[in-house]
């Protein structure tokens, strides 16, 4: 744990938001994910255990809890993914990415790169819009599928 | 007014006499079967099965019956028809047809051929063949995939049928019905053949398709059975039949292993009745109790563990008889 | 050789929900296994984001339907933690008492279930009997059969009434013994091992890369409780055992199962001596109150696996983001790696074994 809390406050790109005693909440910038997910993996957090997205208006926060399930070790990923710019998948290292992150560009329109099937899982396939963002309400009126039902 | 007939007319008259007969009873033996099962798997489960339809739900299967008879018949589009409408008359008749050899008490039996057994044997075997036809006619390709099981187990389990069959010929020294139930005056064979006994009760539990053989026709599966594109008066005429299958796979146990229908005081058809009945509950309770085993564990289980085993039997008998 | 693609259609013959599989088939083996899910996603986190903190609650009842308390508890503890709210002893008592029996309720009904699937329908009628005590027991308490609507903010709805503890022992007792009859019934089955047994093995490594959670994980020698590792409400006074298995086959899935009910047993009489017979049952928050802004993540130990609630508040009265993480997503995710090169058969054994349902993972 001292290892790896010196080599986190060591490094420029990672900025250490909360810590208690066996969790850490961290903060990166979008584009160093995926080296701050190898370090990690290094590290014995197999296991990616769920992806939470808020959409903050003009940018969309992304939190990946990763986990060191022998351990009893977590960690929050804390990143922001600005409107209309993308993030890269995880896919390759966490297998558990795959739906996880369908699912946030289900329902925020977030787009990962290399993702391997990128599409709807939730909604049906020819749902147009992302529902859970705060300004879902305009951009559902918009959408022209007279077969597409909002409850709005 | 009977003896201005000439024999042969008196001979057809008798044989529809008896084809009447046996078609009724068995037909109400469904019935009376499908409403004891549901009983017999109510409480088993702590719970009552049918009690709403007539007292304590005795009419339930006669209300069953007037709905399937009522249904609309119904044809898959790209259905064969002939083959559709034959398969379930064929599989009521192969049942009915292996009745006729069965003696019900040391005497009274309807033909009692030279081959007896044989015939009854032969005939359970064209069962196969209607239940495949059944499935090809519906064009459906899951009845199908349902059927190959089926028939895949129903051919297998032939094998056992037969040696453990044999090692009870080898004792009554006959294939006929009254000569085997004449042979166990003394000793029932089932205590001079147990294990060929445990041998045929299993395998005829897997002819009739019943847990825990019942993959073939298993709704928890996602593969439906082979009678899923049937309905009405079909659907029940397999229903019945294979109810009279099971009642027909315990006779021929009584008929083989306990000794027919002999017994002290009452008539020899009362005793008859009892044995076979205590089968058929046997038979029912299996499908409350255990779960069905995966179609190529079936299948090895015949092949690598009883055919052997009925092997062993087989030349075991031989020996002892030649000795003794 | 050619594959033929089948469709294991939206409507189940088991208790799971409504799921699609679209298997590529070559003889028995399934080469390729595509889940097709959303037939029941109900948008439970957009509206949550419209109602008042506690109008959420009774939402959290239909994620996991089978063991709504269990539901209840996550969303319950993010409020109180971050609107610093103390819940009173007596509370968190009857918190644990009645999350415990829901557990068991829910695990009696994958027993049964799991059991039909293989086909013998006896069990499924024993599981529902026992259930069935523990509904009445719920109905008593709080007026609902199933969807009960129990856990307040700052505590529980009703306090327990006066016939509560006896109930509850005479169930408890009852259901000891005809644990002995199912473990001769089932477990001990020739027929039933042959069908488990080395069916659907999830590998260690492969059950912590999908972040598989729960009964599976420990199943496959993980383990890894969050009712002891990160202890939450009183559980940390509590002293239970975790089961755990090696081989990480259904029947190891099923014999943690069986071996939890005997635990949450051990957790209920515990609880029932340790609580304090007066008390309050609820310290109410006002009707209109407000959440100091934060956000927290709260993980729970449902029966199924980690139930979590990430909860954001901006101040107002209404949560800004409510993320519910739920066990059946990822386990469902590990599914299709898993199906691959069995039977169809033993694809139906291990679905039925990693106790997955629907609205849990479509939310």
């Amino acid at each position: 744990m001292k290892n790896l809390k010196s080599q986190l406050q060591n490094n420029q790109n990672v900025k250490i938001l909360t810590e208690e005693k066996n969790e850490f909440t961290l903060e990166i910038e979008n584009n160093y994910i995926i080296n701050i997910a190898n370090l990690l993996l290094g590290k014995n957090y197999l296991s990616l255990l769920t992806i939470v997205a808020v959409d903050l208006e003009e940018k969309i926060k992304l939190i990946y809890r990763l986990a060191d399930i022998e351990n009893n070790r977590f960690i929050n990923l804390q990143t922001f993914v600005k409107n209309g710019e993308h993030i890269e998948s995880l896919s390759d290292l966490f297998k558990s990415a795959n739906w996880l992150e369908r699912e946030v560009y289900d329902l925020f329109g977030v787009k990962f790169l290399n993702h391997p099937n990128l599409t709807r899982i939730l909604n049906p396939d020819d749902f147009k819009g992302f529902p859970l963002l705060k300004n879902a309400k305009k951009s559902l009126k918009k959408s022209k599928n007279p077969n597409q039902l909002t409850f709005f | 007014m009977f003896e201005s007939l000439s024999p042969l007319t008196i001979d057809i008259l008798q044989s529809l006499l008896y084809a009447v007969i046996i078609f009724t009873a068995l037909m109400v033996a469904a019935l009376i079967l499908v409403y004891l099962e549901r009983k017999v798997a109510g409480h088993m489960q702590s719970r009552f099965g049918p009690m709403h339809v007539g007292p304590h739900g005795l009419l339930q299967s006669l209300a069953d019956a007037i709905k399937l008879l009522t249904k609309q018949p119904q044809f898959p589009k790209n259905a064969d028809k002939i083959v559709f409408i034959l398969a379930p008359i064929l599989i009521t008749l192969t049942v009915l047809l292996a009745f006729v050899a069965i003696p019900f008490d040391e005497t009274t039996i309807i033909a009692d051929l030279d081959v007896g057994i044989i015939y009854i044997l032969a005939l359970s075997s064209l069962v196969v063949v209607s239940l495949v036809s059944a499935a090809y006619g519906s064009s459906n390709k899951y009845s199908f995939l349902g059927a190959m099981r089926s028939a895949a187990q129903m051919l297998s389990y032939e094998v056992p049928i037969l040696f453990s069959i044999a090692g009870v010929l080898i004792l009554s020294e006959s294939a006929r019905m009254t000569a085997i139930v004449e042979a166990q005056s003394g000793l029932w064979f089932i205590i001079l053949q147990p294990i060929g006994f445990l041998i045929y009760f299993i395998s005829a539990v897997a002819e009739t398709n019943r847990t825990p053989f019942d993959l073939p026709e298993a709704e928890s599966e996602l593969v439906a059975g082979y009678h899923t594109e049937y309905s009405g008066m079909q659907f029940a005429l397999f229903f019945a039949a294979e109810y009279a299958n099971i009642v027909l796979v315990s006779a021929i146990a009584t008929v083989l292993f306990l000794g027919g229908g002999t017994g002290p005081l009452l008539p020899g058809a009362v005793w008859f009745l009892i044995k076979t009945f205590i089968f058929v509950l046997l038979i029912f309770s299996f499908r409350w109790t255990f779960p069905r085993l995966r179609i190529d564990q079936v299948i090895s289980f015949c092949w690598k563990f009883l055919v052997p085993l009925a092997l062993i039997n087989l030349s075991l008998t031989a020996i002892f008889k030649v000795i003794f | 050789m050619k594959t033929y693609t089948l469709n294991i259609g939206p409507q189940h013959p088991s208790t799971h929900g409504v799921l699609r599989f679209v298997a590529e088939i070559n003889g028995e083996e399934i080469q390729n296994l595509k889940c097709d899910i959303g037939f029941l996603h109900r948008s439970i986190e957009k509206i949550l984001e419209n109602k008042e903190y506690y109008q959420g609650i009774p939402y959290t009842d239909r994620v996991d339907y089978l063991a709504p308390i269990n539901s209840n508890f996550p969303l319950v503890l993010a409020i109180e933690k971050l609107a610093n709210i103390e819940v009173p002893e007596k509370a968190e008592y009857i918190r644990v008492i009645t999350s415990e029996l829901n557990r068991i309720a829910s695990h009696l009904l994958w027993f049964g279930a799991f059991n039909l699937d293989l086909g013998s329908f006896t069990p499924f009628m024993y599981g529902m009997r026992e259930r069935e005590k523990i509904l009445s027991i719920f109905e008593k308490l709080t007026g609902a059969r199933m969807l009960y609507n129990y856990l307040r903010i700052g505590g529980v709805a009703k306090d327990l009434y006066e016939k509560f503890e006896d109930d509850v022992l005479r169930f408890l007792t009852d259901l000891d013994n005809k644990l002995v009859q199912y473990n001769k019934l089932v477990t001990k089955n020739i027929i039933f091992k042959a069908r488990t047994q080395g069916v659907g093995k999830l590998s260690k490594d492969l059950a912590l890369k999908y972040g598989v959670t729960g009964p599976s994980l420990r199943a496959s020698g993980v383990n890894y409780d969050i009712r002891k590792k990160i202890p939450y409400s009183i559980y940390s006074k509590l002293e239970f055992d975790v089961p755990t298995y090696q081989k990480g086959d259904a029947y190891s899935r099923f014999r943690v199962r069986i071996n939890e009910i005997n635990e949450s047993m051990k957790i209920i009489r515990q609880c029932l001596i340790q609580i304090p017979k007066k008390g309050d049952f609820i310290n109410k928050p006002p009707v209109v109150f407000k959440v100091s802004p934060g956000e927290t993540y709260i993980p729970t130990e449902a029966p199924r696996g980690e139930l979590g609630i990430y909860l954001v508040s901006d101040g107002t009265e209404k949560p800004y983001r409510v993320k519910i993480r739920s066990a059946g997503f990822n386990t469902l995710n590990c599914l299709e790696e898993l199906a691959i090169g069995q039977k169809i058969a033993d694809l139906i054994a291990t679905f039925g074994s990693l106790d997955i349902i629907l609205p849990e993972v479509d939310r």
